[in-house]
């Protein structure tokens, strides 16, 4: 065995090891976040909700979402946050709740709670007019 | 950044999609695949157009592969010249290198379409190494069409939930190629031996 079949075989091996930690460390990472979701109750609620998984919930607005894109997935009037939330930004609804706070010069959790707690309300108030 | 990314696709839409995934394919380290997977959920919710998205995804991840090769193929050695870093590319190891994809372009195109920290980089190696074109993208456009038409199915049936399978996906995708190169690296040493 000359040298060169020595070095390709030990590089080889060593290729392996470094798979089987990379392997080993993903796997470790992935089932912890696995772990996680399950403890969170991820997977009771996805079963739950399998058949609506196409609306989403006001629990799961976030502040990177527009106006425009709410309006739509909650059936909203296109005038109702706007009015809700005294809005006098010129390119509503076509703009994100994060840039509205920024604008504002206000915190986007705060805009954020309000836009939650307006499509709460249309939403009781469509269930019980 | 996703979040920021995200924004944008909902002001506008399908030029928001082609621009992420082209310069996500291209060389940026960009969400392409989050972005992909929101917006077929977006479909789902009715606010886009599923076959829209695929498309787009499709065609931004494929200019975004075509550019980085092409860019790579024209100017990169005038790089390397002008850098001083010819010396370590000489034509016996570009040529090494490009008969090696060759032989393994399911491996090494197709395969690493998933692994997007990985695809710009062998883009630029088929570039270097001046890679027949059409083999480059014939294999590349399988694995963009694969890549982008399974992540796009994962957002339209998980809908609303794409964030908790988002937060998986890329974990799956490092386990599964680590598992075919190392099944890969046993069948190569064991049956070696024998």
């Amino acid at each position: 065995m000359n040298n060169q079949h020595k070095v390709k075989i030990i590089l080889q091996w060593a290729l392996l090891v470094i798979l089987t930690g990379v392997l080993a460390v993903s796997l470790y990472i992935f089932v912890g976040k696995l772990e996680t979701l399950r403890l969170h109750g991820y997977f009771r609620a996805r079963f739950r909700h399998q058949i609506t998984a196409q609306k989403i919930t006001p629990d799961q607005i976030r502040d990177w979402m527009t106006f425009r894109y709410l309006n739509m997935v909650f059936g909203l009037p296109p005038a109702y946050l706007q009015t809700a939330l005294n809005i006098k930004n010129i390119h509503y609804p076509n703009v994100s709740l994060e840039a509205l706070a920024k604008q504002q010069n206000q915190n986007s959790a705060q805009i954020l709670a309000k836009t939650v707690t307006a499509v709460k309300n249309f939403a009781s108030k469509s269930v019980n007019p | 950044m996703l979040a920021t990314l995200l924004s944008y696709v909902l002001l506008y839409k399908y030029p928001a999609i082609f621009v992420i995934t082209f310069f996500g394919a291209f060389a940026l380290p960009l969400p392409s695949v989050s972005v992909l997977m929101a917006g077929s959920a977006f479909a789902v919710q009715g606010y886009m157009s599923f076959p829209l998205v695929l498309i787009t995804g499709i065609a931004g991840n494929m200019a975004g592969d075509s550019s980085g090769y092409w860019l790579v193929r024209l100017y990169g050695l005038k790089v390397l010249d002008k850098l001083h870093l010819r010396r370590f590319f000489s034509a016996d190891r570009l040529n090494g290198a490009r008969s090696q994809i060759d032989k393994h372009p399911i491996l090494t195109i197709y395969f690493s379409r998933f692994m997007t920290g990985i695809a710009p980089a062998v883009n630029v190696v088929c570039g270097i190494t001046r890679l027949p074109y059409k083999r480059f993208f014939l294999f590349e456009c399988l694995g963009e069409i694969t890549e982008c038409s399974m992540f796009c199915f994962i957002g339209y049936i998980f809908g609303s939930n794409w964030e908790y399978v988002s937060q998986l996906s890329g974990g799956f995708w490092v386990i599964l190629l680590a598992g075919v190169l190392m099944t890969f690296m046993v069948g190569r040493i064991v049956f070696k031996k024998k």
